[in-house]
């Protein structure tokens, strides 16, 4: 062993970046094995949020689980509830009709947004501006209520089913919607302007957290986190569900993998889920919302894997029936899962400052990864 | 008519200076507090305070009633005499510069021919604080705070004393009021625009304000040197911490913006302490306004930006002034 | 990267015991493997040669023995692979984090879940659970909801 790491393992102590920290956006904890200032070696202990879903739903008929799947992720609930749906949906042999397909894109880009407008000003937050978050959470508060007069929930929608969605819009979502979105394309500027010309935020960002292709493949690594590094990889492109097909839009991508393009890469992708809301709300056919689904619908024995993209990555839905209402088996892969447990080969050797500006770019939902 | 007590005039002027010194200090914590939580909700989008006494105006009494009131609770392994002695030591020699400051002709306790040195050490005072806080509280979190602020403070000490000294090379004095005094009809601050930029954003990490308040990163460190202390411990930091703002901005005042020249008033002798006040205080805005506008510098950008910037620049500065001043000498 | 389907299906029929093509996705995989203990690690290394990154590890407590699913896609080539190893009935299937680090967290899980071993995982310690919950293996069923492979999984003759 050289000298320098004999003194670093002779030095070394111990911080708990513990369960209750203002930046570690959940209940996570850290054990952080250090030298001065410089990370040695990380040991994330998850599980503090731990409700096990997947034993929920083997316990229950399939309807009763469709709550759950909002409380997972709760900044970006939606694309896991259209998993879940289209995953039974397709073992089933329902086709929803095609509104409630658009209702169902529409909606779950209006909280991929609402995600990643919550993750600037918690990044921000994390690198000690206090100020942005305010002004995100002001953007976020129209997609809010938005969603709270078509679903009665903030946050936690339960708006999907199996077979459609549960309610028709009028014209004054739409006319909400479209004013929205005129709103949020005024303010991309502003952020731009606040934040991207300041070298204090670029030299904290910048050449910081650089994540190697092939790390991202070793473990799995999916969503900005990936396309900071240079693949356009998207699971509505790559694997087109509802109605990605039919609209048209870019996958922004990073060059070298630092904190500061996957930063770039979610404000891109926010202009892009605006294109997707606006052209999805042009070609919105008039129709019902519903299809006819039995009431008592059984599922199939034999597996089935669903994949969408929620705001953080691969969102997967693993489901194994065995002929009865009550799921077997579901599995909930979450992309957070995945991206965190790359930091640990990731941070070796960073400074504290900059493993916070880190994860603070891998944009981590903690009860998404305990489930 | 015999006066009942005979108090002289040498002894009874330095005590009512000290009075007016503790008094100011704490009415600065407070009025400051409040201006900062304003100013805050302002920048932020929304009110502040609004609910105690008209827009707030009573928040920051309360608040001191109620931190007073507060159990201190010490954790178990402190070291003992000095993890209560810290806040005292941030906070007892605070007061002692407002001695020497020039609030206006009329108004100034003691003239010391070594003015700014004393207010210089006095206010160095902060960095044996903050680390016997840190170290005392046995906590990693807080050592870690203690550390930075040493590092952070020795190094930004440096470009401070080096812009100042080449005012004092200008004015050939370190005296308060002969530097405010040479002041005739320009400030210095338009012969010396660099030293002023160098003192300013030196007095930023000197207090631990943002963007250099690595000391108490609050997402970092979650309260960095102060995180075990609690209720009235806590806010003697915080008072110290504004009244160390408040000499570092009236040094600028009084060296680079003219003091307490201005348009004259009526009892010009006592009124001038109008116009410093103003300047002081126009200087603690735009520090909340750094405060709440820009992201967290990381450590070692931070003393990069000392060594290898700060210093370089006031050096040169220092040389350019001493060359000017000999030639201005020379030629007039 | 590109990807040569028959090259794949070549290099793996070696280590697989049976493989099946569904071209059409239509259970969410287009490639259907059923390895052995010895074959596992492998597949795994040529699927990590071909570009593949790994998705998901979850297993399905069946009767006589739990199964294990290994669940991998592609970055640029929109292609799935699922790999079914059954555990036995000592539970124990290698494990593959030499290959993909992240089947350490995954494998954990399954541990925590389970209470399946997975041979040459250096940290087979808790993740989700605590510590005292050692041995609670939440997710095995009681033998009245146990079912058997047969009824779970039906001969792919439907596939």
């Amino acid at each position: 062993m050289s000298q320098t790491a004999a003194k670093a393992i002779h030095y070394r102590y111990f911080l708990n970046l513990g369960p209750q920290h203002p930046s570690t956006h959940g209940v996570l904890r850290l054990v952080i094995g250090m030298y001065g200032e410089y990370v040695l070696s990380i040991e994330p202990v998850i599980g503090y949020g731990h409700r096990m879903h997947e034993k929920m739903a083997e316990s229950k008929p399939w309807p009763m689980f469709l709550p759950n799947t909002a409380r997972m992720d709760y900044a970006s609930p939606l694309p896991h509830q259209h998993a879940y749906v289209s995953a039974i949906e397709k073992m089933t042999g329902i086709q929803a009709p095609e509104r409630a397909e658009y209702l169902r894109v529409i909606t779950s880009e209006l909280s991929r947004i609402s995600s990643h407008l919550l993750w600037l000003g918690a990044f921000l937050l994390d690198l000690g501006a206090f100020t942005p978050v305010l002004y995100s959470f002001d953007d976020r508060e129209y997609i809010l209520d938005i969603l709270e007069n078509l679903t009665g929930s903030r946050i936690t929608h339960c708006y999907y089913r199996v077979g459609g969605v549960l309610y028709d819009v009028d014209g004054t979502f739409v006319g909400k919607v479209r004013e929205f979105i005129t709103r949020l394309h005024s303010r991309f500027s502003m952020y731009k302007k606040l934040v991207e010309g300041n070298i204090i935020f670029l030299k904290r960002v910048k050449d910081i957290g650089v994540l190697p292709l092939d790390m991202a493949r070793r473990y799995g690594a999916t969503g900005p986190v990936l396309r900071g590094s240079g693949i356009a990889y998207d699971i509505r492109k790559a694997a087109p569900y509802s109605m990605y097909p039919k609209l048209d839009f870019d996958i922004p991508t990073g060059e070298t993998g630092d904190c500061l393009d996957r930063y770039v890469v979610r404000i891109k992708e926010m202009e892009q889920s605006l294109r997707i809301i606006e052209q999805a709300l042009d070609k919105m056919p008039a129709g019902e919302v519903m299809a006819k689904v039995p009431k008592k619908l059984a599922l199939p024995p034999g597996d089935i894997s669903f994949s969408t993209e929620g705001a953080r990555g691969e969102v997967t839905y693993y489901l194994v029936g065995d002929g009865s209402e009550v799921p077997y088996r579901l599995k909930v892969r979450s992309p957070c899962f995945s991206n965190l447990s790359l930091l640990q080969e990731l941070c070796e050797g960073m400074l504290l400052a900059d493993l916070i500006a880190t994860m603070g770019s891998l944009d981590l939902v903690i009860p998404e990864i305990d489930r | 008519m015999e006066p009942i007590i005979n108090i002289p005039v040498e002894i009874l002027r330095p005590l009512l200076a000290a009075a007016v010194a503790i008094g100011f200090v704490f009415a600065n914590a407070t009025v400051m507090g409040y201006l900062e939580r304003k100013l805050a909700g302002h920048f932020q989008r929304r009110l502040g305070p609004m609910e105690v006494g008209f827009h707030g105006i009573l928040q920051m009494p309360v608040d001191g009633i109620k931190l007073i009131g507060k159990q201190l609770i010490a954790p178990d392994n402190v070291a003992g005499a000095l993890y209560y002695l810290a806040p005292l030591i941030a906070l007892a020699p605070v007061s002692l510069p407002f001695i020497v400051i020039p609030f206006s002709p009329g108004l100034q306790a003691i003239d010391m021919d070594i003015g700014l040195i004393f207010i210089l050490a006095m206010i160095s005072f902060n960095t044996i604080a903050v680390f016997l806080a840190g170290w005392s509280s046995n906590n990693n979190y807080s050592m870690i705070g203690a550390m930075r602020s040493v590092a952070q403070n020795i190094s930004y000490e440096i470009p401070i004393l080096l812009s100042l000294l080449a005012i004092a090379l200008m004015t050939n004095s370190f005296s308060m009021r002969q530097i405010v005094e040479s002041q005739r009809g320009y400030w210095f601050i338009m012969l010396q625009p660099l030293a002023f930029v160098i003192f300013f954003i030196s007095a930023l990490a000197e207090t631990n304000r943002a963007p250099f308040d690595l000391p108490e990163a609050e997402s970092e460190l979650t309260a960095g040197f102060h995180t075990e202390y609690s209720g009235i411990t806590f806010s003697l930091f915080m008072i110290a911490e504004y009244t160390y703002m408040f000499l570092n901005c009236s040094i600028a005042t009084a060296v680079f913006l003219g003091g307490w020249k201005g348009i004259p008033l009526p009892f010009g002798e006592y009124t001038g302490c109008i116009w410093f006040f103003a300047k002081a205080y126009f200087l603690m805005f735009v520090i909340i306004w750094c405060r709440w506008t820009f992201p967290r510098v990381r450590f070692d950008q931070l003393m990069n930006f000392s060594w290898k910037y700060m210093i370089p620049f006031s050096l040169v500065n220092l040389c350019l002034t001493a060359i000017g001043v000999k030639l201005w000498q020379a030629i007039f | 990267m590109t990807l040569d389907m028959n090259k794949l299906i070549s290099e793996v029929k070696g280590f697989a015991a049976s493989i099946t093509v569904d071209d059409s996705g239509s259970r969410g995989f287009h490639l259907d493997l059923r390895a052995e203990f010895t074959g596992l690690k492998d597949c795994a290394r040529i699927l990590l040669e071909h570009g593949f990154y790994l998705s998901f590890i979850t297993a399905v407590h069946v009767r006589p023995a739990a199964e294990v699913m290994y669940k991998f896609a592609h970055y640029e080539i929109p292609y799935n692979i699922i790999i079914r190893v059954s555990a036995g009935e000592d539970m124990r299937v290698p494990s593959i984090i030499d290959i993909y680090q992240g089947a350490a967290w995954h494998e954990r899980e399954m541990h925590d879940f389970f209470g399946i071993t997975f041979d040459g995982h250096r940290n087979l310690k808790h993740l989700i659970l605590s510590r005292e919950e050692k041995g609670l293996n939440p997710l095995i069923k009681s033998e009245k909801s146990l079912k058997s492979h047969e009824e779970i999984f039906p001969p792919k003759g439907t596939a």
